[in-house]
C-alpha cells in the first residue's frame, strides 16, 4: 500500500472559509454598470399553435429596452442533447412553460409587467401527459420532425428516434436468449414499477448574467451552470458565434445535482445583451425553477426468471422515460448500457429503453444518473422474489453479485468490484438478520454505477516561488471539486495541499473540462490533472538533475525537497527549482494533462447494446435502513441508514461523508415526502411550502462506510463519490415499509397516505380470506 | 409587489381611523409572514398598508379580569414562551411553538394568523377548545366575537375592512381541565393536516364539558358539536373515545390539497382526535 | 406614487440613512443597497432561510420584512459576525466539521445557529434540528451541520 502525504485524509475545504463568512460570489452577486433585467414569457398551455405574438404594447413602457421573440433571433433549432428547439417557441409550443418571448428591462418589475403586456394568440391542439400514452399509436405527435433532428454537442453517441411517433430515443442491450432463460427458470417474476417526477431542490435557483460587447462581438456570461463548457458550446452553437467569442465565467453554484447540467435560459439574456449592448441579469424566480426543470419520470416493466436457489437466470426490462416536451435528457434512454439489470451477473438479458416525449416541461438529469428509477425496480423485485422462493433476500443478492472477472451484460469485463464487501459491511451494520419489532422494518439493497467518461484537461503551472497553480474547467458545485483536485495535484507533485491554488473556471482561460455530471470529476479531471502534475514535477526534476549534476532519475520529491536517493546530503528544493527554472534553466514549468478514457459507447452495436464498456471505473454500494411504520397514518419514519460506497480510494473522506449525507436525505425526501405534482401539464406545486424538501427534522444521523477497491483507472484509485447514494434509497425505503407492515408499493412516492391506503387493501384481503 | 404607503399608527384608533379613511385600498399588517410573500406574488396590492407593530398596547399578554387577555401583535414566539399563556392556556402554547419555523415565529403573530385564517392553522383549534373571543375594534368601538364565528369562509373572516382584530381573549378554564393539542402534518414545519385541540372538564371521573376542536379539514377551523356531545356527560374510556373520533370524522369537510387528499385528511381527524383524547386523559 | 420614505436601519454596528420606497424588503436593501450579499436570495417565499439575517438578535427571513419594518432594530447579517477578522465559534466549527458545501445556505445557517445558541446554549441533538427548520440545505442531510451546531455550542 503506497504511503500519501496528502489524499486519504479529511482535509479542511478550502472554500470553506469564503462561504462561512459571506464572502463566497455567486451569479446572482456579479453586478455590471448599466445592468438590466430579464423575464419571459411562457406557455399557459401544454400543447398549442402560436397564431399571433403581438408585443407593441410591451415594447412601449416606460423602462423597457428590448422585447424579443423567435422573428428577432437566429431561426435554428439547437439544444444540448437534441437540437429540437429554437431559442423561443417558433409555431408551437409543446409545455407549460415553452418560452415564446423574452423582456430586458431597468428592472425585474418592469420586465414582468411587459412580459404580461404582451397578446399571444393560441389555438390549442391535443396533448398527451402520460408516457406509455404518448408511446401509442395514435397519440398526439409533439415533434413533427422527428427523426431529422441532429444531435447536440452533449450527445454525440450513435441514436436511434422514430419517426411519426413520441419516441426520441431507443436503445437495446441483449444477452443470451431469454426466452430459453425464462423457459429454464423455477420462479418467475414480472411487474410494473413507476418513478414519479421531482425537483433538484438546490437552493441558488438559476441564475445567468450575460454581457455583450458590441465591438468585439463577444459575449461574456455568468451562469449558475453544472457543465462551462457545454454553456459555451450550446451559445455558440445557438448564436453562430465561434467559441472564441462566447467567454463563460465561473462563479460558486449553489448546487446542481443534475438541474443545471444543460444550458437552458442563458440563451435569453445572451439574446437580450446582444440586442441591447447592455448586460442583462436573469434570476428565476423559485416557482419558475420548479415549473422548469425536474427529473424525467420513468415506468419499469419488469420480468426476472430465478432458480430456485436464487440464481437469476433471466431478465428482460423495458424502461419508458419521459422526457417532457423537449429531450434534453434522451440520454436516459441509454439506461439499458448505463444501467445494466443492476450489480448482477446475468446469463441472459433484453432491455428496451424508451426516451418519450409528452407535452410536461422537459426533464434533466437528476442526482444518481439513470440509476435510481431502475434500481428501484430491480431492488423491490429482488426482495419479492426472495420472500416467494423463502430465501434471504442479502443471501440472493449475495449469490447474484458481481465479483473479479464477471463479464457484464454489454460485455465488459469487470475489475475491482467492490459489491460484496460493500453488502456484507451494511448488512453486518444495520444488524440484518435481526427481529426490529412491532411495525420496524429492515431492508438491505445493493447496487451500482460508473462515473461516464467525458473529455478533462488540466494545466499545472509552477510560480516562482514553488507554489502551485491548478488550472482546470471543473465546477465547483459544493461537492468538493477545488479541494479533491488540489489534493491530488498536491499529492502528485510532492507538495502540501496550501501551496495549490485552483481558481474557479473561465473558459477564456482554462482548458476544457466536460462538466460535473454523474461523479465524474474526480476520475476524469482527476486523472488530467494527475498527468500535469506528473508532467510539471518531471520537468521540475529535470532541471534539479541540472542543478544537482546528478540523474533525474535518482531525484525524488518529498515534502517540497528534491532529494537525491542513497545520497540524502544532496538536496534542493521545488522553490529553488522553480526560481531557477524562472531565470536560468528551461523557462517556467507548465504541466500538461489530458484524459479521455476508454469509452466505448461510440462503438457499441446498436442492436444488441454490446460494447467494451462506459468505465473503467464501475463502483458498487449496498445502502440499509430500519423504518418505523404508523399503522394508523401511514407514516414512515426512518431510524437508521446504513451507507457503504465503494469508492476506489477515498481521496478525502470528510467530503466523502458529506455527499453521503446529502445523497441519503436527497433519496428520502424523493422517496417519503417530494412529488413535483401535474395539473393538466402545469406544476401544481411550484413552491417550497408545496414541494416538500426536507428539513433538519427529517434529517437522519447515518452510519458511513466508505470501502476501497481501487480502479485499475481512477488517480489513485479513485472512483468519484458524489451521486451514489441517491440511487438506491428508494428501493431500501420500499422494501423496509413491507418488511415492516407487509405492504408492498410499487410506485413512488411512497407517501404516508399510499403505505395508509395499501394498509387498507391488505385488511380488507385478509378479513375476505376468514 | 405594488407601490404602497406605509403608515405607522401608535393607537389602535388612529389605526381604524386609517382604514376607514382609506376604505378598499388600505390593509392592515401584523409579521407580514402571510401577507409579504402575498404582496410579492401580487395577490394583493393596497394603496395603503397600515403597520400595527407601534401599537404597544396589540402586542400585550396579559389577564384581564380572569382572563387571559392577548393582544394581535403578540409574535408565536411570544405566545408559546409568555409564562401566563403556558400557565392558563398551555395547549395554545404548545399549538404556537408549532407554528411554521423560529423565523416565522419571531415575527409572525398570532392575530396575523387568525385574520389570514389558512387551513390548517396551528392557533385556532387551542383557541376555539378554550373558548375564545375575539375582540375586534371598528370606528364604532370594540366588539366581541365568539372565535369561532370569527372564521367565515375559505381565507374569509368576520373582519369588516375598516376593522382591525385587537385581541384574543381567553376565558379562565375550569379546574380540572384535561387539555391536548396534536398537529399531524408531513415535515415539521408544514400546515396540519388535521389539527386537533381538546379541553375537557373532568370531575370525579366523568367528562363534565368537553370541547373539541379541528383544523386542517374544512374551509375553517370548527368545534365538532357531535364529539362533544358524544363526552359530555360520560366517563371517556376507550369506546367513548372511539365514538367521539368517529363523530368527529363525520363532521369534518375536508378539501384535497399537495400534502393530502380529503379522504385521507377525513381518516386522519379519527386517529388524531383519539390520540389527542387520550393525551389530554393521560391515556398513553 | 412611490413616494420613498426615510429609513435608519443599523445593521453590523453602522447606521445607514437610506431613503427608500416602502415596498422595499430588507433582503434587497441589504443585497443591492448596501452590498452585504450574504444574504442569499433562495425562494422569496420565506421558506427556504438563505437570505435569514438576525433582527434584535432573532432571526428573521430578511425577504418576508419591508425595510421600513426593520428601521430602529438592529440587524445582523453573516458580514458582521466575525470579530476583527476572528471567526465567530460557529463559523470556525462549520469549517471544521465539513458542514459546508455549496454554501449558499451556509450564511442564514449560521446565523440561524447563533440566534438558538444564544436562547438555548446547550441543546440536544433535537432542538438543533427543530432550531434550524427555517433553512433548507440539499448539500449536506444537515447531518453535519448539527454536528458542527453542537460542537459549538460545547466549545469544541
Amino acid at each position: 500500500m503506497p504511503e500519501y502525504k496528502v489524499i486519504g485524509r479529511p482535509a479542511l475545504r478550502v472554500d470553506a472559509a469564503e462561504k462561512a463568512t459571506g464572502k463566497a460570489v455567486y451569479t446572482q452577486d456579479v453586478k455590471l454598470p448599466g445592468l438590466l433585467y430579464a423575464k419571459v414569457l411562457r406557455s399557459p398551455y401544454p400543447h398549442a399553435r402560436i397564431l399571433r405574438v403581438d408585443t407593441s404594447v410591451a415594447e412601449r413602457m416606460p423602462g423597457v429596452k428590448a422585447v424579443l421573440t423567435i422573428r428577432d433571433v437566429p431561426q435554428h433549432r439547437t439544444g444540448l442533447m437534441l437540437q429540437d428547439h429554437y431559442i423561443f417557441a417558433k409555431d408551437k409550443v409543446r409545455h407549460v412553460g415553452d418560452e415564446i418571448a423574452a423582456v430586458a428591462a431597468v428592472d425585474e418589475e418592469t420586465a414582468q409587467k411587459a412580459v404580461e403586456a404582451i397578446e399571444v394568440d393560441y389555438e390549442e391542439l391535443p396533448s398527451v401527459f402520460d408516457v406509455e400514452e404518448a408511446m401509442r399509436e395514435g397519440a398526439p405527435v409533439i415533434h413533427e420532425d422527428l427523426p431529422s433532428y441532429d444531435m447536440g454537442p452533449g450527445h454525440q453517441y450513435p441514436h436511434t428516434m422514430k419517426g411519426g411517433t413520441n419516441i426520441c430515443g431507443l436503445y437495446k442491450l441483449r444477452k443470451g436468449d431469454v426466452d430459453k432463460g425464462f423457459q429454464g427458470a423455477d420462479y418467475v417474476f414480472e411487474d410494473t414499477f413507476k418513478v414519479h417526477t421531482f425537483y433538484h431542490g438546490y437552493i441558488e435557483p438559476h441564475a445567468c448574467t450575460a454581457s455583450y460587447d458590441p465591438t468585439s462581438g463577444k459575449v461574456t456570461v455568468w451562469t449558475s451552470t453544472q457543465r462551462p463548457f457545454m454553456a459555451r458550446a450550446y451559445l455558440s452553437k445557438t448564436f453562430n458565434l465561434p467559441m472564441t467569442k462566447v467567454r463563460v465565467v465561473g462563479t460558486r453554484v449553489g448546487g446542481g445535482f443534475g438541474g443545471k447540467t444543460r444550458p437552458r435560459h442563458e440563451r435569453f439574456p445572451v439574446a437580450l445583451s446582444m440586442k441591447t449592448g447592455r448586460p442583462v441579469n436573469m434570476v428565476m424566480t423559485r416557482d419558475e425553477d420548479i415549473a422548469a426543470y425536474c427529473s424525467p419520470a420513468a415506468v419499469v416493466k419488469l420480468k426476472m426468471g430465478v432458480k430456485a436457489d436464487g440464481a437469476i437466470v433471466a431478465l428482460a426490462m423495458d424502461m419508458i422515460w419521459d422526457t417532457g416536451g423537449y429531450g434534453e435528457s434522451i440520454h436516459y434512454s441509454r439506461g439499458p448500457i448505463e444501467a445494466l439489470p443492476g450489480p448482477y451477473d446475468i446469463p441472459n438479458v433484453k432491455i428496451d429503453s424508451y426516451a418519450v416525449y409528452t407535452n410536461k416541461m422537459p426533464a434533466y438529469s437528476y442526482r444518481g444518473r439513470i440509476m435510481p428509477q431502475p434500481t428501484f425496480a430491480v431492488e423491490s423485485a429482488l426482495d419479492i422474489i426472495s420472500e416467494r422462493l423463502g430465501l434471504d433476500p442479502v443471501e440472493v443478492r449475495m449469490k447474484n453479485l458481481f465479483q473479479e472477472g464477471s463479464i457484464n451484460a454489454a460485455g465488459q469485463a469487470l475489475h475491482s468490484v467492490g459489491a460484496r464487501d460493500c453488502l456484507q459491511k451494511v448488512a453486518q451494520a444495520i444488524g440484518w438478520g435481526r427481529a426490529p419489532g412491532p411495525n420496524r422494518g429492515i431492508s438491505v439493497v445493493s447496487y451500482h454505477k460508473y462515473p461516464p467518461t467525458q473529455a478533462s484537461s488540466a494545466v499545472v503551472r509552477l510560480n516562482e516561488d514553488g507554489t502551485v497553480q491548478l488550472i482546470c474547467g471543473a465546477p465547483e458545485i459544493g461537492q468538493g471539486t477545488q479541494t479533491a483536485l488540489s489534493m491530488i495535484c498536491a499529492e502528485e507533485l510532492g507538495v502540501p495541499l496550501e501551496d495549490v491554488s485552483m481558481p474557479i473556471y473561465d473558459t477564456d482561460h482554462t482548458p476544457f473540462e466536460a462538466g460535473a455530471i454523474g461523479d465524474r470529476i474526480t476520475t476524469c479531471a482527476g486523472n488530467a490533472i494527475r498527468i500535469a502534475a506528473a508532467d510539471a514535477r518531471a520537468q521540475a526534476l529535470a532541471i534539479a538533475a541540472n542543478m544537482l549534476k546528478v540523474n533525474k532519475e535518482d531525484l525524488t520529491v518529498e515534502d517540497g525537497r528534491i532529494l537525491v536517493r542513497d545520497a540524502p546530503e544532496m538536496w534542493t528544493t521545488l522553490p529553488r527549482v522553480c526560481a531557477a527554472a524562472h531565470t536560468r534553466l528551461g523557462g517556467p514549468i507548465v504541466g500538461r494533462g489530458s484524459y479521455l478514457g476508454n469509452d466505448s459507447m461510440l462503438e457499441m452495436d446498436a442492436e444488441t447494446g454490446q460494447m467494451g464498456g462506459v468505465s473503467r471505473s464501475w463502483k458498487y454500494g449496498a445502502q440499509a435502513a430500519e423504518v418505523e411504520v404508523d399503522p394508523q397514518t401511514g407514516e414512515v419514519k426512518v431510524l437508521k441508514v446504513v451507507c457503504a460506497q465503494d469508492v476506489g480510494k477515498a481521496i478525502n473522506p470528510l467530503i466523502i461523508e458529506g455527499q453521503m449525507d446529502g445523497a441519503v436525505l436527497m433519496g428520502l425526501g424523493l422517496s417519503l415526502w417530494e412529488e413535483t405534482a401535474f395539473d393538466e401539464g402545469k406544476v401544481a406545486n411550484p413552491n417550497f411550502m408545496d414541494y416538500r424538501l426536507p428539513t433538519a427534522m427529517e434529517g437522519v444521523s447515518l452510519e458511513h462506510i466508505i470501502v476501497e477497491h481501487a480502479s485499475p483507472d481512477g488517480p489513485f484509485g479513485a472512483k468519484g463519490a458524489g451521486e451514489q447514494s441517491t440511487v438506491p434509497t428508494a428501493a431500501v425505503m420500499a422494501n423496509a415499509i413491507y418488511n415492516a407492515v407487509g405492504v408492498r408499493i410499487k410506485d413512488l412516492p411512497l407517501t404516508a397516505e399510499k403505505v395508509l391506503s395499501a394498509l387498507g387493501q391488505q385488511r380488507a384481503q385478509s378479513a375476505g380470506r376468514i | 409587489m405594488e407601490d404602497f404607503e406605509y403608515l405607522k399608527p401608535t393607537t389602535t384608533a388612529e389605526a381604524v381611523n386609517m382604514l376607514a379613511q382609506h376604505s378598499g385600498e388600505a390593509r392592515a399588517i401584523a409579521g407580514g409572514q402571510s401577507l409579504i410573500p402575498m404582496l410579492r406574488a401580487r395577490l394583493v396590492g393596497p394603496a395603503y398598508l397600515i403597520g400595527l407593530e407601534a401599537i404597544p398596547d396589540l402586542a400585550r399578554i396579559q389577564a384581564v379580569d380572569g382572563s387571559l387577555r392577548i393582544g394581535a401583535m403578540a409574535t408565536h414566539l411570544e405566545v408559546a414562551t409568555s409564562a401566563l399563556v403556558r400557565q392558563r392556556a398551555s395547549i395554545l402554547a404548545e399549538a404556537e411553538g408549532l407554528v411554521g419555523s423560529p423565523a416565522v415565529r419571531n415575527l409572525g403573530t398570532l392575530g396575523g394568523n387568525l385574520c389570514h385564517n389558512e387551513v390548517g392553522a396551528d392557533p385556532p383549534p387551542p383557541l376555539l377548545a378554550l373558548g375564545a373571543t375575539a375582540v375586534i375594534a371598528g370606528p364604532g368601538g370594540d366588539r366581541k366575537l365568539p372565535l369561532e364565528q370569527f372564521f367565515t369562509g375559505f381565507l374569509e373572516t368576520a373582519l369588516a375592512e375598516d376593522e382591525i382584530l385587537a385581541y384574543v381573549d381567553i376565558p379562565a378554564q375550569p379546574p380540572g381541565l384535561a387539555s391536548a393539542y396534536v398537529k399531524y402534518r408531513l415535515r415539521a414545519v408544514d400546515r396540519s393536516i388535521v389539527g386537533v385541540a381538546v379541553a375537557l372538564a373532568i370531575e370525579g371521573g366523568v367528562c363534565r364539558e368537553a370541547k373539541v376542536a379541528l383544523g386542517g379539514v374544512g374551509p375553517v377551523p370548527f368545534r365538532s358539536r357531535g364529539a362533544e356531545a358524544v363526552l359530555s356527560g360520560n366517563h371517556p374510556d376507550e369506546r367513548t373515545i372511539e365514538q367521539a373520533a368517529g363523530a368527529a370524522m363525520a363532521e369534518a369537510r375536508p378539501m384535497s390539497d399537495a400534502h393530502a387528499s380529503a379522504d385521507y385528511r377525513r381518516k386522519m381527524v379519527a386517529v388524531f382526535t383519539r390520540r389527542a383524547l387520550k393525551h389530554a386523559l393521560g391515556m398513553g | 406614487m412611490a413616494t420613498r420614505q426615510q429609513v435608519q436601519l443599523n445593521v453590523n454596528g453602522e447606521v445607514y440613512d437610506l431613503e427608500v420606497p416602502p415596498k422595499r424588503l430588507l433582503l434587497d436593501v441589504l443585497r443591492d443597497d448596501l452590498g452585504l450579499t450574504g444574504a442569499r436570495r433562495g425562494c422569496e417565499d420565506g421558506f427556504c432561510g438563505a437570505c435569514t439575517v438576525l433582527l434584535d438578535g432573532k432571526a428573521v427571513h430578511s425577504c418576508s420584512v419591508l425595510a421600513v419594518r426593520a428601521a430602529g432594530h438592529q440587524v445582523l447579517t453573516i458580514e458582521g459576525l466575525a470579530q476583527n477578522g476572528k471567526l465567530h465559534p460557529i463559523q470556525e466549527a462549520f469549517i471544521q466539521h465539513g458542514a459546508i458545501q455549496c454554501g449558499y445556505c451556509t450564511p442564514g445557517m449560521i446565523l440561524a445557529a447563533r440566534a438558538l445558541l444564544d436562547v438555548n446554549p446547550h441543546p440536544m441533538e433535537q432542538d438543533v434540528r427543530w432550531g434550524l427548520t427555517g433553512n433548507l440545505c440539499r448539500c449536506t442531510g444537515y447531518v453535519k451541520i448539527v454536528e458542527a451546531v453542537l460542537a459549538a455550542a460545547s466549545g469544541q
